[in-house]
Order: structure tokens, then sequence, then C-alpha cells
């Protein structure tokens, strides 16, 4: 049984719809990329399947359980993690208190794991957040979401504001954080870092699933890297 | 001599208009509610201390613990009220203006029925006698013990938030509620207690409001709702450190015009509220500028 399973998602806002009929899979260990243009509908979908927006249609299941009708908050507990695309921090919390709040679903507050993964941060614990670098900073928002002991971690844009050095350095603790057992759903505008991240990606276009199949298949395709890889 | 007599004046008042004004900002700072009824709160707080006092003889210092429970109880019922029309609204904040507004009017009227319009005062033996001395200047002695009492609540409230885990959750939820539900926080159930804690502290300083501000009347909740806007707005919005300094500046800005403009001193919540709205909109404490 996967981890996640996605039917025929379909997500409304304002009245205008945004998601139509997605469906995927992903398992612990999974490393899987949705990728696509500004606007197609990526954040939409990660938030769907965190609950913080109201699907129209469609099931989400985590671990066979369809949870399409609970809270985030329920979500969580069932081990799903999240880093937003937004600060990924509270900016007003030390690095320490935000890796607490990230614990607290889960009544622990071992930060080891956490530590382990991004040394970087045991020296800014008493930092406030928003006073990190852009850099530690996505660190501290991955690690607040590790805190759950996740099963499966939803990233939207692991690059979001950084250099291409400091991308890459984040984009190689990836296999890292899947070697805990974690499936990883890597969401990006940047197709040629996702192909050379992720075992499987999803293209989305206008809301839909145009294509997807592992880095392979995908470059394989001639039709595939003349529309989404030659223009960029 | 006069001007010393100003500023520890001014910081006595000052403690305890950060304790006035501290639930405002909590109850704003976590779901955006614009409570107008504050002042409204801390009236209906004077009364029940009033009523103690007369009644069952209870000190008022006694009172600032006693409302607390049923306020809180109180605040949970009126929350899980709006809780649903607020989430629905598109403009959370503009629809609790208006609610509150609405709370506002009603608590007023309601007092006004049964208890009268009259303004009603306990006697500041209830709490001491005599003056206090400090520095060579004699001062009410109610005002050390309202601001000695104003000191440990502010005290507790910000233990609260930030020594507990509650209170680091409603930290966070204040810094960005999506991103605190993203990380599994039950942020309905966090600002439930918020806002309980919030009204609860605000009931709590209206027990000894009365001695500060020379009684209670029904129809005291605008002004004092004016007050606490301009001392959280100086201090900063949604920042609870910031509530200390602003109720500080404010004391001593009042006391002082009091002293050397007597007239217009009326007019000095009005005028820092601007001033800080047009020079330093995030407040003094504040780094960034509110959104909405």
């Amino acid at each position: 049984m996967s981890k996640l399973v996605v039917e025929e998602l379909s997500v409304s806002l304002e009245g205008k719809r945004v998601l139509e009929g997605i469906s995927f899979e992903v398992d612990t260990v999974d490393i899987v990329g949705i990728v696509g243009a500004n606007g197609a509908g990526k954040t939409t979908l990660l938030n769907a399947v965190a609950g913080l927006i109201q699907t129209t249609t469609g099931k989400i299941s985590l671990d066979g359980v369809d949870v399409s009708q609970l809270g985030p908050e329920e979500r969580i507990r069932r081990s799903l993690g999240y880093v937003p695309d937004g600060p990924g921090v509270f900016r007003s919390l030390t690095v320490r208190e935000n890796l607490m709040v990230g614990g607290m679903v889960r009544g622990d507050e071992d930060i080891e794991m956490v530590i382990t993964l991004f040394p970087d941060l045991k020296n800014c614990l008493s930092m406030l957040a928003g006073s990190l670098s852009a850099y530690q900073r996505r660190q501290c928002a991955f690690g607040r979401a590790l805190m759950s002991r996740p099963s499966l971690l939803m990233i939207d844009e692991l690059s979001l504001g950084l250099s291409p050095i400091s991308a890459d350095a984040l984009a190689r603790t990836l296999p890292d954080i899947a070697a805990y057992q974690v499936g990883i759903i890597l969401v990006e505008q940047d197709i040629d870092r996702t192909l050379s991240l992720v075992d499987r990606a999803y293209v989305i276009e206008g809301g839909s699933i145009v294509v997807d199949g592992s880095p392979g298949e995908l470059l394989s395709q001639g039709s595939f890297v003349e529309k989404y890889l030659w223009g960029s | 001599m006069l001007f010393e007599y100003a500023v520890v004046a001014g910081v006595l008042f000052g403690l305890f208009y950060a304790f006035l004004s501290i639930g405002l900002n909590l109850v704003f700072g976590v779901q955006r509610i614009v409570n107008l009824a504050h002042g409204d709160v801390i009236m209906i707080g004077g009364f029940a201390s009033w009523e103690l006092y007369y009644t069952y003889h209870i000190s008022p210092l006694l009172s600032v613990v006693l409302v607390i429970p049923p306020t809180v109880l109180a605040g949970f019922i009126i929350y899980r009220l709006i809780d649903g029309p607020l989430s629905r609204a598109q403009d959370p904040e503009m629809l609790s203006l208006i609610l509150f507004f609405g709370v506002s009017q009603i608590l007023e009227a309601l007092v006004t029925i049964f208890l009268g319009n009259n303004q009603r005062s306990i006697p500041d033996s209830s709490l001491v006698h005599g003056p206090v001395h400090f520095l060579g200047q004699s001062y009410p002695g109610v005002w050390w013990i309202v601001a000695g009492a104003s000191i440990p609540m502010v005290g507790l409230v910000i233990l609260y938030l930030y020594r507990t885990k509650l209170g680091t959750a409603t930290r966070a939820i204040m810094a960005d509620p999506i991103e605190a539900a993203a990380v599994g926080i039950d942020v309905r159930k966090v600002s439930a207690i918020t806002f309980g804690v919030g009204l609860a502290i605000t009931a709590s300083v209206g027990a000894i409001a009365p001695f500060m501000i020379g009684g209670v009347d029904p129809s005291e909740g605008v002004n004092l709702t004016i007050l606490a806007f301009a001392v959280i707005v100086i201090g900063s919005l949604g920042n609870i450190g910031g509530t200390v300094v602003g109720g500080l500046i404010f004391g001593v800005a009042f006391e002082l015009a009091q002293l050397y403009l007597p007239s217009w001193s009326s007019l000095i919540p009005y005028v820092l509220l601007l001033a800080v709205l047009l020079f330093k909109p995030s407040g003094v404490l504040g780094k960034r500028v509110r959104s909405a």
C-alpha cells in the first residue's frame, strides 16, 4: 500500500477550477517531483494534500485511510510533513522554538535528527528565525517540518530564494532525509534540477498532469525535451 | 520636582495601561480580531468588582483573579459563535470590527438597563490607607497598588507566551496562522484559548481600573477601547512585549501633558496614535508594517 494516494483530485479557488482530475501515488523512500510553470497549480496541489484548502472532488489517502475530510493537524499527525513556499519559519520565534513547534504534534522536542541533517543550525538555535540567512532559514524550515517525524515530506520550491550553490547544497540533503524512511514530494519550477534529484516526475500544466515517468523515460521523449527543457 | 512627579505617575499609570491593553493585543495578534468591545469588557470587570466589594466585601485585588474563570468560559462560548463566520469571511478584520461594535453596544445597553446609568466608585480605602511618599513626593496609595498588581499580571501573560508550549504555539499562530496549521498546530483550539485568556485578562484589569479612572460607568467602554488601541499601536500591533513599552510611553506622555498642557491632555491618545501611524506605522517595537 502506498503512503499517499491521490485520486481524481479537483480544486476550485474563488469559483475558478485550479486543479482537474489529479491522480498520483507516493511511497516512503520515493523521491517524486512535481514540476510545471508558475501558476500551473503545484502549490495548490500541496495545500490540498495538506488540508489547508478545500478540495472540490477526489480522494486523498494516507496509509490507506481517507483523510479528505480531516483538518491539516490530523493529516500532519498521520506523519505528513510540509515545507510551504512561504517563509517556512516563524520569523519572530527562535530556531529552537521553530523546531519545538514542529515537534508539538508528536509531543517530542528531540532535535537530534534535525541537527544531524543540518549541523549549521546547531549554532543558531537561540537566534530569531527572521534573522537567519536565506539558506539557514530554509534549513530551519526543513527542520521544522521534519520535527514531526513525517514519513512523507512535501517540499514547495526547494531552491526558494537561494543561490544555485545553496540550492545544490540543500538538494544534497534529500537522499539523507529519504534514508530516514521519508518519502519526498518535491515541487519545483526548475525542471532540470528536479530531474536530477527524483525517482519519478509528474509534469503539471493548466491544473492537470500531462505527462509522468522516470527522469530517463521523460528525457527519452523528444516532445518532452523540446517543450520543457529547451526553452528553459 | 513637578517633572519628577509626572514621570513617576506616568510610569505607574503606564504599567496599568499595559495591563489594560495586553488582552486587546493578544486577541488581535492571534485571529486578527479587532475587539471593539474591549473597553466594555473592562467595564463589566469593574461592575463585577464593585458588586463583589459591596455585596460580599471582597477586596478588588481578589476580584482581579476571581473574574478570570467566568470570563475565560464566556470567551470560549463567544469564540465558538464567531469562529465560523470569521473563518469564512473574505475580510475577517472588517467583519470582526462590525461584530464587536455590535457586542459593545449590546453590553453597554444591558448594563445600563440592569444597573442604571450612574457612575459608581469603590473607595480607595478598600485597597490602601493613606498616600505613599516617594522621592519627596506624595502619591495616592492606590496608584502604587494597581501598578504593583499590573506587573505580575502582565508578567504572567508574557511568561505564558514565552515559557509554555501553548504560548509558543500561540506566538507561532501570531507569526503566521497558515504555516502554524501546516505544522499541525490546532489553530482553532489555540485561538479559542487565546481569545478566552485575552478577554479574561481584560475583565481582570477592570476589577482595579475604577481606582485609576475615577470609577466605573456603563458608557466608559468606548474611551477605554480607544486608549488601549493607542497603547498597542504605539507599542506594535501583535507584539506583546511592545504593549509594555506602549503603555509606559503613553503613561508618561499623558502625565507630562497634564503638567504642561493640561487642557490638551485628553488629545494625547489621538495625537500619539496619529504620530505613530504617520511616522512609524509598525509601532515603536515593530519591524514590519502590517499588510492591512
